[in-house]
């Protein structure tokens, strides 16, 4: 079974007081976040933290090293949701927003480096834009043992329309769906602009000097635990190559 | 906010609008209803992907049905709706397009597929399936130095939407077919709530640009107290048509509603909403809940590491 945490923020007042943000408070959320939490909760998995609005801290993805404590929240568990507001940056790193500075307002992407030592394995960022899909390289060393980073390369809505994804997300995992696909398939409804993405490293086998080997990634082979395959780490050392699969129309 | 740009926007409807609207009562299903219907679709499906779609294991939990089927195919049916999912099982990076194909082919494809599923039989009278949008999913790699793979058509992904007496059922896509290469069948989402036969109520529809009002008044409470430059676009316009929920929510009649997709850019963020406002004076369907709360047994961070220290 997988040991799982819940990030959500709803409310941006503290963010647009301080003047870091214009960004209005989300609606829909805790929809997104109760109903994944619940389904993988039902089938019996264990959750480890699941925090909201201002107990959600940039501090919980940034890793150890760089004064972070990833390794207590994020870095502590096989699979992680946060839902908030982002984008990214000029060189491909992923940009999210807090409502409250501990010690930043917003996360850096390149300032994560999960899996290391410990234990995530995947992350699903319900967030705009969290990926450059011109660069995705600028997401590479978030990396260090991680297996999937879910996100979005355009706009992810707020909308009565996609408060179920979050349950549709934790409902496919259970059912045996790969963790690209569960992602995929559970933030669509094939008419919302919702543009999900999943990136994963592979090894040189898998880049097959070009020829890629898809069948040998994460994106394919990849389950949460307890509901089929789950690939080995892929240490830094062996990484050969960077891989996306998108959503687009 | 500039409101005149983006009232304009909203109103630029490309749909020829009813002056009135008939409110119509929704077939309500019980679940053996609905596991019946769903044999059938397995019965066609089964045939269009030359599997057994005959024998599988039915599990009917409170709000859902679950069909483990050879395989490793899968169906689903969720009761508050009658919305059904069925997939091949097909492994996600495996039996990908050859090469790119033009949309209009893929279209082509996914109208066949569709056929072919029988699932124009759920149709009554007066109810039609119309193309909607092809989505298009797929891959690409890049090494250590930058060099990227050319990038490999997965799945194609026509959707489809539900009409009523020529008026769109808004809401999720009626009908979504995912196609893998050589358009073989990969996955059917289907979402179409039937009406009864029952005209309940014939109403007027309320004029364009007082929904847009309603719209605009909508973005100006939720970002009336945000100071700086905030951008909103609308390129679609608004939509006019019934409304159907998602699909673990029940839904009794289907009434008439504009919808707009609104992206908002902020100066590091950026954000996209779908609003909706009655089309009718009078209130038929519960628009825009408000969003849950977080669960009340979460305790706080802060108190937690207190209570540590």
């Amino acid at each position: 079974m997988a040991r799982f945490g819940v990030e959500g923020i709803r409310y941006f007042n503290h963010a647009r007081a301080a003047g870091v943000s214009t960004a209005s408070d989300l609606t829909y959320t805790f929809n997104r976040t109760n109903g994944f939490d619940s389904v993988l909760r039902g089938a019996g998995h264990i959750r480890a933290f699941y925090w909201v609005n201002t107990d959600c801290w940039e501090t919980d993805i940034r890793d150890t090293d760089q004064g972070g404590s990833d390794r207590s929240w994020v870095d502590d568990v096989d699979l992680f949701w946060i839902e908030t507001h982002g984008n990214h940056e000029a060189d491909g790193q992923a940009r999210m927003l807090y409502d409250t500075p501990q010690t930043g307002w917003r996360t850096y992407s390149g300032q994560w480096q999960l899996g290391e030592n410990w234990n995530a394995e995947w992350v699903m960022a319900y967030s705009c834009k969290t990926v450059d899909r011109n660069n995705v390289g600028g997401l590479w060393n978030i990396f260090a043992g991680l297996h999937i980073y879910c996100g979005a390369w355009e706009n992810m809505y707020d909308a009565w329309t996609t408060d179920e994804c979050g349950e549709d997300v934790a409902h496919n995992l259970v059912h045996g769906d790969t963790v690209s696909h569960a992602w995929h398939d559970g933030v669509s409804d094939w008419a919302v602009d919702n543009h999900p993405i999943t990136v994963c490293v592979g090894d040189a086998a898998t880049w097959n000097g070009g020829n890629i080997r898809w069948d040998l990634s994460y994106l394919n082979r990849d389950h949460l635990w307890g509901h089929g395959n789950v690939e080995p780490d892929l240490p830094p050392s062996q990484q050969a190559c960077i891989l996306w699969y998108w959503t687009e129309g | 906010m500039d409101t005149e740009k983006l009232m304009e926007a909203l109103v630029s409807i490309r749909q020829e609008l009813p002056d009135e609207i008939n409110i119509l009562e929704l077939r309500r299903s019980s679940v053996d209803d609905q596991q019946r219907r769903l044999r059938k679709l397995l019965e066609s499906s089964g045939d269009a992907c030359e599997r057994n779609f005959d024998r599988g294991q039915w599990q009917t939990r409170d709000d859902y049905t679950v069909v483990n089927l050879p395989q490793g195919a899968r169906a689903e049916l969720f009761h508050a709706s009658g919305a059904v999912k069925l997939t091949s099982g097909r492994s996600d990076m495996e039996s990908f397009f050859k090469e790119p194909e033009p949309k209009q082919q893929l279209i082509k494809r996914a109208e066949t597929m569709l056929k072919t599923l029988g699932i124009h039989e759920q149709l009554g009278r007066g109810e039609t399936l119309a193309f909607e949008r092809m989505w298009q999913i797929k891959a690409c790699a890049a090494d250590r130095s930058g060099k990227a793979s050319e990038p490999v058509l997965c799945r194609a992904v026509g959707a489809f939407r539900h009409q009523v007496e020529g008026i769109p059922v808004l809401g999720p896509a009626s009908v979504a077919v995912q196609l893998a290469g050589n358009g073989e069948f990969d996955m059917v989402s289907i979402l179409i709530r039937n009406p009864a036969g029952e005209t309940l109520d014939r109403v007027k529809t309320v004029h364009p640009e007082r929904a847009a009002r309603n719209l605009v008044q909508q973005l100006a409470a939720q970002f009336g107290n945000s100071k700086g430059d905030i951008q909103f676009d609308c390129p679609d316009g608004m939509r006019f048509g019934y409304l159907s929920l998602p699909k673990r929510k029940a839904q009794r009649l289907l009434a008439p509603v504009y919808m707009a997709t609104i992206d908002v850019t902020h100066e590091k963020e950026r954000q996209g909403l779908v609003l909706v406002v009655q089309a009718t004076e009078k209130s038929y369907l519960p628009l825009n809940p408000p969003g849950h709360e977080s669960p009340p047994s979460i305790s706080s961070k802060t108190a937690g590491r207190r209570c540590c220290c």
